[in-house]
């Protein structure tokens, strides 16, 4: 695993800033995989994944003089956040009227949280993918990224209620697969 | 969901990594120079614009000025002198004059050669020096950097034969048609006209000229406000489309990704994921102009005009399928300069050229969702950045009355891009035909 201090992070963002020969490689091998990770989590489809993902990656090199340092872990905070908005950019753009679509979808009561302990992340990534588009889109944005539903709804250009009603669902349907999982892995 | 849940979810994902796909280098490197490129571009706009106004302005000024001067100094020195059938004092040319009026030497060349006519006998030396002088107008005429008449060129008064004999051939021959080319020079006639403001009222109709369409796959289009740090500046690629008489088609296929597999993936044929197809009608235009003449030739026309744009997009993938129909309203504001190349009491063609900044003033979207759920859905559409444009053409005027007359006015127009995501004639077809056409109400 590439653990990258402080000062080589704030170095390879000046690098980059400069054009410097290798910067843009030497970035890639330190974070592609991360990003790979977040970005297949929005667009699980392999093929427009690495579109994105390529399109993301000249973002990140195009506005390099965009990021400031804030602390160890900032780069990658902020070309994740590049990543997400490419992502969401495109998902607005090609499924619009697939989250649109999801407006109308009345909130669910929430199913208790299943545990999760057990379930290697692989497997967590595997049944976010199988979400529909617009559920997980939500459920992305308001576990890993934190935002609200406000906040989620004007990313999204969604009603604010169905934000919410999309979240429950996709918990439910994410609880579902995550009980059927341990019964299957660990039964007791 | 509890908080906790959250949070372990968050924390068993914080590390979790993928194998990341191939990236295409020359592609990333291809990009970050473009945009190098188009930063500068960017930038430099602004300064070029500044500079095509301020040469324009003083173009027109410094020519309308010229004209006026022009007209007094060479209607009182060569022309007269000339016309007292002088021909042997050399005509005074002031340094101005090498942008002298063209009909005012053919006129001169016309009494000279008739001069010569009637002196053909006369001594050799006086022949001599008619040539000198007349060589000197054709100069200034040569000097005559852009409408010059050819013919005026091969007007060259031979130099004598010993005998004295002149060759009228070529005189006769292309002087009568050297008139009509240098009749757009004629300001004798705008003494009489002054100055006057009209109104005009015109109704246009644009078309698809270019057989490129910038074709933004960003269906059906945000106002990006998100980010704008993240804002992408759509990437655009050009296809052909097909041309109808009175729609255009922009034919998108594979809507997002196309902009980077088109690139990356030439030639493999990649069963398309999105299609999106978008018909552009023909923009209509109403204005409403108010023109100021300087002279019966320029004049300059400013005003509000008001367009329609219309299109129906439609967006189908395997699972999804929508229609759409857009309708956008702009107001603008136009600026022309135009020149007129020939005139009769009733009717009159004129060249023109200008720009315009447009502001969409209300932008409405019906979308049809066909499947997998029937659903109709109304949505207003914003464009927040301005649109710019550049126009020429030339244009054909009826008069009717003195101040009412119909005019046609066909010519081609640039829109520039002007960041929006939204789908329009405007950015999909930036280089396209126009034609307006109206009435222009003239008021003394």
């Amino acid at each position: 695993m590439f653990e990258i201090g402080k000062q080589d992070e704030q170095r390879l963002a000046e690098r980059l800033r400069n054009g410097e020969n290798g910067a843009m490689r030497e970035f890639y091998s330190l974070y592609a995989e991360q990003l790979t990770a977040i970005c297949s989590r929005y667009i699980p489809d392999k093929d427009d994944m690495k579109d994105v993902f390529q399109e993301s990656l000249i973002r990140i090199f195009t506005h390099i003089s965009d990021f400031s340092y804030r602390g160890e872990g900032s780069l990658q905070a902020w070309a994740s956040r590049i990543v997400i908005n490419e992502a969401l950019n495109y998902l607005k753009e090609t499924k619009r009227y697939e989250l649109l679509l999801l407006d109308d979808v009345a909130e669910e009561p929430e199913d208790e949280d299943p545990p999760i302990e057990e379930i290697p992340p692989d497997e967590i990534q595997r049944m976010v993918s199988q979400l529909p588009t617009g559920y997980r889109t939500v459920f992305n944005l308001y576990v890993f990224e934190n935002k609200s539903h406000q906040e989620i709804a004007s990313l999204l250009g969604i009603k604010e209620r169905s934000s919410a009603s999309q979240l429950s669902r996709a918990k439910n349907l994410l609880a579902k697969m995550i009980r059927d999982y341990n019964d299957k892995h660990h039964p007791r | 969901m509890k908080e906790q849940w959250k949070q372990q979810m968050r924390q068993k994902m914080a590390d979790y990594r993928e194998p990341a796909p191939e990236v295409s280098w020359d592609e990333i490197e291809k990009a970050l120079a473009a945009n190098k490129q188009k930063a500068k571009t960017v930038t430099m706009w602004p300064r070029r614009i500044a500079a095509a106004v301020v040469v324009l302005v003083t173009a027109g000024a410094g020519y309308y000025l010229l004209n006026r001067e022009q007209q007094e100094i060479i209607e009182e020195t060569a022309e007269t002198r000339l016309i007292e059938g002088t021909i042997i004092q050399e005509p005074v040319i002031p340094q101005k004059e090498e942008v002298s009026d063209l009909p005012i030497l053919a006129k001169a060349k016309h009494k000279i050669q008739q001069a010569i006519e009637e002196k053909k006998t006369e001594a050799l030396s006086v022949v001599a020096v008619v040539e000198d002088s007349v060589e000197q107008l054709a100069q200034a005429v040569e000097e005559q950097s852009e409408v010059q008449a050819p013919e005026s060129q091969e007007v060259k008064i031979q130099a004598p034969e010993p005998q004295g004999q002149l060759q009228e051939q070529p005189r006769k021959s292309s002087l009568p048609e050297a008139h009509p080319t240098i009749y757009p020079f004629d300001f004798k006639r705008s003494a009489s006209s002054g100055k006057r403001l009209m109104a005009k009222v015109y109704l246009s109709m644009s078309g698809n000229f270019g057989s490129t369409d910038m074709c933004y796959n960003n269906f059906p289009g945000y106002s990006s406000e998100s980010d704008p740090s993240t804002d992408d500046p759509s990437t655009d690629v050009p296809l052909t489309d097909n041309i109808t008489a009175d729609t255009t088609t922009v034919q998108c296929r594979g809507s997002y990704p196309d902009k980077l597999s088109s690139r990356s993936s030439d030639g493999n044929n990649q069963e398309p994921v999105n299609e999106n197809v978008r018909h552009h009608h023909q923009p209509i235009r109403f204005g409403l102009l108010l023109r100021y003449a300087f002279n019966e030739r320029w004049s300059i026309e400013s005003g509000l005009s008001y367009a329609l744009l219309t299109s129906d997009i439609s967006l189908s993938s395997t699972s999804f399928k929508a229609e759409a129909e857009q309708r956008l309203s702009y107001i603008g504001i136009p600026i022309n300069v135009s020149y007129q190349i020939w005139g009769s009491r009733r009717f009159s063609v004129y060249a023109s050229a200008g720009g315009m900044v447009e502001k969409m003033v209300k932008g409405k979207r019906y979308v049809e969702v066909i499947s997998p759920t029937k659903k109709e859905k109304d949505e207003s559409v914003s464009i927040r950045p301005l649109q710019f444009s550049v126009n020429g053409g030339v244009g054909a005027e009826f008069k009717f009355v003195d101040w009412l007359s119909l005019y046609a006015e066909p010519g081609v127009g640039y829109w520039f891009d002007n960041g929006s995501d939204v789908p329009t004639h405007y950015q999909d077809k930036p280089f396209s035909f126009n034609l307006n056409v109206g009435l222009r109400f003239t008021i003394k």
